[in-house]
């Protein structure tokens, strides 16, 4: 289905479930805004009697304190301006309006207001409204010097470019049926009728013949790092683009109406943060076929905290965060906040960029509401990890969070296609790019800090979505330390944070083996291995003689990890195998620490114990001076 | 009915309404179809009518940032560079903007579609799918198809036989038949019209038509009254 139709659909369906449509600033009372109508600061009401003489003129005040006052927000005709003459019925800037000049000896401004005066003369003939043809009235006698001079000389804050309306003995005419019905026939046979070019064509989104649009009537606003004044959808500027001798929106014929609806069900759309999400340069909205839309957006900026018990990993041997429970509760938060949520309804998400003053569609989605849930679920079940630190445990991390793991500096990357790659695994399970793989082994290898916890779960959740026949990988138990992987370049990664550990425990280095030895042991570890090895010896012999049971159990660990590692790929390890180093060495790490925090644990017990049976009230000492301060710093 | 299987790394279909920031439709349309079909084997005596497209590979899409031109370029300007050198280049940025367009990967389709003799037409039908028939097996073309976009070249030859469409029944909203030419005193565009007296110059309008895609088990249907034919 095409999306200018999915968009068409939502549109009517809002309207006829009674939602207002979305517009800048407040909203005016209920109704339903009329066809080609938007909220506009109008600034001044040139108040008129009924014979169309003035009483005077009224300053309307938006109520803002600071900066210009462009006057109070009003549902007014709206039109897409460029640099042609083209007015606005009954409510203008005072150019069009009263004719008055903002830069001397401006040409145009006469042709603006001429425009203006024959647009309410053409209004005032075709309704025959008292109030309109008032405003005609004063209009063909008006005089912009006398106007200004006799009117506008006690408000010194007057200017050009500000809104004008008018009324007439209190009756405001741009609220009457007939102008808005008046208003509404201006478009639809499109204004180049006249001339003879409008097009009759077929109409792409509704399939009814007869004359299309030759500019979209409404701009679509709130894109990310896109035009503020609001940018177009179909639009053809070039002769590049344009084909058969079809120009602008004609390239694709749409009625006015049908192209008025979608574009509005966009803003609507982008408008509401539960429907859209601006992030890394890409402009998201999401809705569906019916019932309430899934809370997507939010969950993707800021994971529910929900979430987080569901992962907290409860005995360090479970591998495996269970993808069910996660689907359960991502539905439990989801339906408690939108009790109308469907299941089988359709769900439908676009990815939008800017360029220049169009928009471009990166993603479109479709597929149904309980799929999405369910890639999504799958989404925050792959970021399940263990943690180094004991705070990090169940933590899931945003779209922005991921990317920023791969990048130095994230506001200098150009990151709309990483994002979008995430939002699409996120909704649809469509696999992460082999891509980020490398710019994670990049940052790891250049980075002090090595494999971050958002690396990690960056790196695991691309391993997990991918299928790689050249690795030999376990992927049901990725999220903690698991000796049974097959893989060598896994076993390497613990080999080294297992050898940093025993460096670690005998000396204090400026310079760690981790750091020297990061970026040659994750590619070449042929080269290195045998150097680490016979380096390490030195410091267990260090620690055999001082410290006999911790020298014991690094053994024990160099064992283990030795015992697994059957042969060492001669060959530089590929970028998968690196990304599986990568998890490897988080993985062990993890494990070490948690080691280091349960011995920590177990002696504060013991010491409390003790003290509890000599009767000596606990809290009197300071327990933390008591842990053996070289393991305290390894746990951080 | 006549098979010809066509397959590429790459294809956009554009969808009119993103023609500039391109978004690819999720099938082949009769008109690239037919666009194919002509690269291969196309005589002013008759005229193809596609049937049927089937899909073999998973609908995959693609999204890629690439330079587009600005202009058109004149005829005459272009003799010009014959002569005394100069061209106009993609990588200049005068000429140049980069667009984003969303295209498909890794497509295969088979294209099922009949010759239909024009009235002006005087051999036999058989004369012209024997003709295609040979080009196909032989990888003839007049040029080489591509799909939707010349940068998306396509492979062709006829089908062997194993093909399978994918098992994806869908609707995919209005997608574009083909433009209906019509023939006016005063138009927008000049093109070239085939009947009895040959090829001569005409004046009129092009309007892009469009129907109901509906993918069933793999297999998009065109409706026959589209060509103006009664449907069976």
């Amino acid at each position: 289905m095409s999306l200018l139709h999915q968009l068409r659909e939502y549109e009517l369906r809002m309207r006829r479930e009674g939602k207002k449509p979305v517009s800048e600033g407040e909203q005016p009372g209920g109704d339903e805004m009329p066809f080609m109508y938007a909220l506009q600061p109008v600034r001044w009401e040139v108040r008129l009697r009924g014979d169309g003489t003035v009483l005077d003129v009224q300053p309307l005040s938006s109520g803002k304190t600071k900066g210009k006052d462009l006057g109070r927000p009003t549902p007014a005709p709206n039109v897409v301006r460029a640099s042609g003459v083209k007015s606005k019925l009954l409510m203008d800037n005072a150019e069009y309006a009263l004719g008055i000049v903002r830069k001397e000896g401006d040409p145009k401004v006469k042709q603006r207001h001429d425009a203006f005066r024959a647009l309410v003369q053409a209004c005032a003939e075709a309704t025959g409204e008292p109030s309109v043809q008032a405003v005609a009235g004063f209009l063909a006698g008006h005089d912009p010097a006398s106007f200004r001079e006799k009117y506008l000389a006690v408000f010194p804050d007057f200017a050009p470019d500000t809104n004008v309306t008018f009324s007439v003995d209190g009756v405001e005419p741009l609220t009457l049926p007939a102008v808005q019905r008046f208003w509404a026939g201006q478009f639809g046979q499109g204004d180049a009728e006249a001339d003879g070019t409008t097009l009759t064509a077929e109409c792409l989104i509704t399939g009814e013949i007869g004359p299309v649009m030759e500019r979209e009537p409404v701009k679509i606003k709130g894109i990310l790092s896109g035009q503020v004044a609001g940018m177009n959808f179909i639009s053809a500027n070039a002769q590049a683009f344009e084909s058969y001798g079809l120009q602008a929106s004609q390239i694709a014929p749409v009625k006015f109406e049908a192209a008025e609806q979608y574009a509005n069900g966009l803003n609507r759309l982008l408008a509401d943060p539960n429907t859209s999400l601006k992030v890394g340069g890409v402009t998201y909205a999401f809705w569906t076929g019916e019932g309430a839309v899934p809370l997507v957006a939010r969950a993707l900026q800021e994971p529910p905290a929900e979430l987080k018990s569901r992962f907290a990993i409860q005995k360090r041997r479970e591998k495996k965060a269970r993808p069910e429970e996660v689907r359960q509760t991502l539905w439990g938060i989801f339906q408690g906040e939108q009790p109308t949520l469907k299941p089988g309804a359709a769900f439908y998400a676009v990815g939008l960029t800017p360029s220049g003053s169009r928009i471009a569609v990166r993603t479109h989605l479709t597929s149904t509401v309980q799929a999405a849930v369910d890639n999504l679920s799958d989404y925050f079940a792959a970021q399940a990890l263990v943690g180094v630190r004991e705070e990090d445990a169940g933590k899931t991390y945003s779209v922005l969070d991921l990317v920023r793991a791969m990048y130095r500096d994230v506001n200098k990357a150009h990151t709309a296609p990483d994002v979008d790659a995430l939002v699409q695994f996120a909704l649809s399970g469509r696999p992460l790019p082999e891509a980020f793989l490398a710019r994670l082994a990049a940052r790891n290898r250049a980075d002090e800090y090595r494999v971050t916890r958002p690396r990690a779960a960056l790196t695991k959740m691309v391993l997990l979505s991918r299928d790689w026949k050249e690795l030999d990988m376990e992927k049901d138990s990725l999220d903690a330390l698991d000796p049974g992987q097959r893989e060598p370049a896994y076993h390497l990664g613990r080999l080294l944070a297992v050898l940093d550990d025993i460096q670690g425990s005998v000396m204090k280095a400026n310079t760690t083996l981790v750091d020297r030895f990061y970026g040659s042991m994750s590619t070449t570890p042929y080269a290195v291995v045998g150097r680490l090895i016979h380096g390490s010896q030195a410091h267990l012999q260090k620690l055999r003689k001082e410290n006999e049971p911790a020298y014991r159990a690094k053994q024990r660990e160099l064992e283990d990890v030795m015992s697994r590692l059957r042969d060492i790929p001669a060959k530089p390890l590929t970028t998968a195998q690196q990304a599986l180093f990568a998890l490897g060495y988080y993985h062990q790490r993890a494990e070490i620490s948690a080691g280091i925090r349960e011995r920590t644990e177990a002696k504060r017990e013991r010491e409390a114990q003790a003290k509890a049976a000599q009767n000596l009230p606990t809290g009197l000492f300071n327990t933390q001076e008591q842990v053996d301060p070289q393991e305290q710093g390894a746990a951080q | 009915m006549l098979e010809l299987k066509v397959w590429s790394d790459y294809a956009c279909f554009t969808r009119p309404e993103n023609k500039v920031e391109r978004v690819t439709y999720d099938v082949m349309t009769p008109s690239a179809a037919r666009g194919v079909l002509e690269a291969v084997f196309w005589k002013p005596e008759f005229e193809w009518r596609v049937r049927e497209i089937a899909v073999l590979r998973p609908i995959r899409r693609f999204s890629i940032l690439r330079n587009e031109v600005n202009d058109v370029v004149s005829e005459r300007s272009a003799k010009g560079w014959m002569t005394s050198g100069g061209g106009y280049y993609a990588d200049d940025s005068k000429n140049r903007a980069q667009r984003h367009a969303l295209v498909l990967r890794d497509v295969c389709y088979v294209i099922r579609a009949d010759i239909v003799l024009k009235p002006h037409a005087t051999d036999p039908l058989q004369k012209y799918t024997e003709m295609f028939t040979r080009r196909a097996e032989k990888g003839q073309a007049f040029h080489q198809p591509y799909l939707g976009n010349r940068e998306f070249t396509a492979f062709f030859g006829p089908p062997d036989g194993s093909e399978t469409p994918i098992d994806l029944s869908e609707d995919l909203g209005r997608m574009l038949f083909d433009l209906h030419f019509q023939e006016t005193g005063k138009g927008r565009l000049k093109y070239r019209a085939h009947g009895e007296g040959g090829a001569r110059w005409a004046t009129g309008n092009a309007a892009p038509r469009f129907f109901n895609a509906r993918l069933e088990r793999g297999i998009l249907h065109v409706p026959h009254h589209l060509y103006g034919e009664v449907d069976a």
